[in-house]
């Protein structure tokens, strides 16, 4: 009956949610049982990322706007880009799996706040109406699934740590492949969170006369970027344990998760839209 | 001597003080955040040892100095620190409201920031004048589109607004959500002198309930301006702000009379006669001079390109190099999660 009330773009959003839900349990159940299960997660994977087009590609018909403005549509896009990131990844790099452990748990989770954020639509300022904004969004949405890819694999490093048992090296990837795999993709989330940072500025000088002020978003992602350039010369300065540069990896993503989803919509500035 | 000097140039160009001075420099922007107005403060020390630290480490570090892209990179970084000192020293940043119909004056700007070496004469050869302003509203008073048309002196017609500024003289001109309704005014004095001029009402629609203002008239008196706007607003429709030819002006003397005056309807007070012209509207520009703005960008985007490059050369031969061991060892493939 929760179906008659819903819209079709939040009917597409709950198949996205279950799908992602039953990507994670194969992942898990093919670790805790010794089974291939990959073609399982490739395809509930993969439908999830289309129920999430779909679901965009419904609200965009339906408001006229791309998903820019409110936490629901910020949300509902990464929950695609970063499904989408993650399944090109999955297929293509096969030694990167494991990650899924965590980053489809991690999109499930995603996903039931985007269910339960506020769907109202609101009109886009008028300086969202530039070419600017599809690079600024895009390159850093590439940044967020490297580095959740990243956090994917450091987070069973540090698991690890907590129990020796519980991803057994014949099930899951020696610690020291998942540490250089994940250091890969911060190398490569660092050089598009850097272009991230450059599309924005111009596109601040275009829209509000500055390419720098001090606005929450823009410091905050900064910040972030300031904490991965430490990681990554922490990382070739010191033998560092890899637990530490675990939590590193971590703190990135929480810096930058807090960006995306948090800063933007507790903060006033031009990000939000004012008029 | 020389040995010893070399010896603190190869300190400088030591990755623990990387470390420590992007530390320092977190830190930095963390105070420039919190306490706004003070950034140059908290975060020229941090960059300052962290410039010296890369010029050192370009220099004496042989890892940046073989790898093309790891040396592009901090050489770009370098510059951005170098461009950033410059823009300090040679930017400026001020604003101005320009009433419809009025000729853009430089003494008129206020500067908001100014570095040592900008020549401010040079805003002196700046020349338009503010044609009619559009601004698009949604229901619910959301804002969209600003059309500002601005008449150059060779007769061409710019149209700015939102995503597109007016740039003259290396000046940005860029509209702001700050704009509203001006009355025009003229002053006749006895001896003959006339002064034309405009009161500028606070920003619309933002401040519509408190649409007035006070000037002082050469005699003397001070008045207060108050102008009323036949058409109301009405935040559940779409609409365009423009000028309004329908606006009257409630006018409070210095005995508290009232007096409500149409477009070209005046008043007699001391030592002259007050007209009042017309309505027009007002347009609020920021203001923006950087000479090193194309500059910073490319150095960004070629030490991104640059580190991009590094990364590209160092995990494909990692790649190469752990695929010539697996097939050594006799497996083609990798450990995957199942």
């Amino acid at each position: 009956m929760l179906f008659l009330h819903l819209s079709p773009e939040q009917v597409c959003l709950l198949i996205a949610i279950v799908a992602y839900s039953l990507a994670a349990i194969a992942a898990w159940a093919a670790v805790l049982t010794r089974r291939r299960l990959d073609s399982i997660v490739t395809i509930a994977t993969s439908l999830a990322v289309a129920a999430c087009l779909l679901s965009i590609a419904l609200r965009w018909q339906q408001t006229g706007n791309g998903p820019f403005l409110t936490l629901y549509e910020v949300l509902l896009s990464n929950l695609f880009s970063l499904g989408f990131i993650f399944i090109v990844i999955y297929i293509t790099v096969p030694r990167a799996r494991p990650a899924s452990l965590l980053v489809l748990p991690l999109l499930s989770l995603l996903g039931w706040w985007t269910f339960d954020a506020d769907p109202a639509p609101l009109v886009l300022p008028a300086t969202y109406d530039t070419a600017l904004l599809w690079i600024h969004v895009g390159v850093g949405k590439v940044f967020l699934g490297m580095n959740l890819v990243a956090v994917g694999l450091a987070g069973l490093i540090f698991l690890r740590q907590l129990n020796r048992n519980l991803f057994p090296v014949n099930a899951v990837s020696a610690d020291d492949e998942l540490d250089e795999l994940a250091w890969r993709f911060m190398a490569v989330a660092f050089v598009f969170h850097s272009l991230m940072l450059i599309a924005g500025a111009v596109w601040a000088q275009d829209a509000w006369g500055r390419f720098w002020a001090w606005d929450s978003l823009e410091t905050w992602a900064f910040i972030t970027w300031l904490v991965m350039a430490l990681s990554l010369h922490a990382r070739i300065t010191y033998r560092m344990p890899r637990w530490s540069g675990s939590l590193l990896i971590f703190s990135v993503f929480i810096l930058a998760f807090l960006t995306f989803f948090g800063v933007p919509f507790t903060s006033v500035g031009p990000h939000k839209g004012i008029l | 001597m020389r040995k010893s000097a070399l010896n603190l140039l190869r300190a400088l160009a030591s990755l623990k003080l990387t470390l420590f001075g992007i530390v320092a420099l977190l830190l930095g922007v963390l105070l420039a955040y919190f306490n706004q107005g003070h950034s140059s403060l908290y975060i020229v020390p941090p960059l300052s040892l962290l410039a010296l630290n890369l010029l050192a480490a370009i220099v004496f570090n042989p890892r940046i100095r073989q790898n093309s892209g790891l040396l592009m990179f901090h050489i770009c970084l370098l510059m951005i620190a170098v461009l950033t000192l410059l823009s300090e020293l040679t930017s400026m940043k001020g604003r101005i409201e320009i009433t419809q119909g009025t000729a853009f004056e430089a003494g008129s700007v206020t500067v908001t920031e100014q570095g040592a070496w900008h020549p401010l004469d040079r805003l002196q050869r700046v020349g338009f004048v503010q044609g009619d302003i559009a601004v698009d509203y949604v229901a619910g008073l959301r804002r969209g589109a600003t059309r500002s048309q601005l008449l150059q002196a060779n007769n061409g017609t710019a149209v700015v607004g939102d995503n597109l500024a007016f740039s003259s003289q290396g000046y940005r001109f860029y509209t702001t959500s700050n704009k509203g309704f001006a009355a025009i005014i003229n002053w006749y004095s006895k001896e003959g002198q006339i002064a034309r001029g405009a009161i500028h009402f606070p920003s619309y629609p933002l401040y519509d309930w408190k649409q007035h203002n006070q000037w002082q008239a050469p005699s003397g008196e001070r008045l207060d301006f108050r102008l009323m706007i036949q058409t109301p607003l009405d935040t559940e429709r779409d609409w365009t702000l423009r000028n309004t030819e329908n606006g009257t002006m409630e006018l409070t003397l210095p005995d508290k009379t009232v007096r409500t005056l149409k477009p070209g309807e005046y008043i007699e007070l001391g030592d002259g006669l007050l007209e009042f012209e017309a309505v027009r509207m007002w347009m609020g520009y920021k203001i923006f001079f950087d000479p090193f703005l194309a500059w910073f960008f490319a150095a960004a985007l070629v030490g991104v390109a640059g580190i991009a490059w590094h990364y590209y050369l160092k995990l494909s031969s990692d790649g190469n190099r752990r695929s010539a061991v697996a097939r050594k060892a006799g497996r083609g493939g990798v450990v995957s999660s199942s």
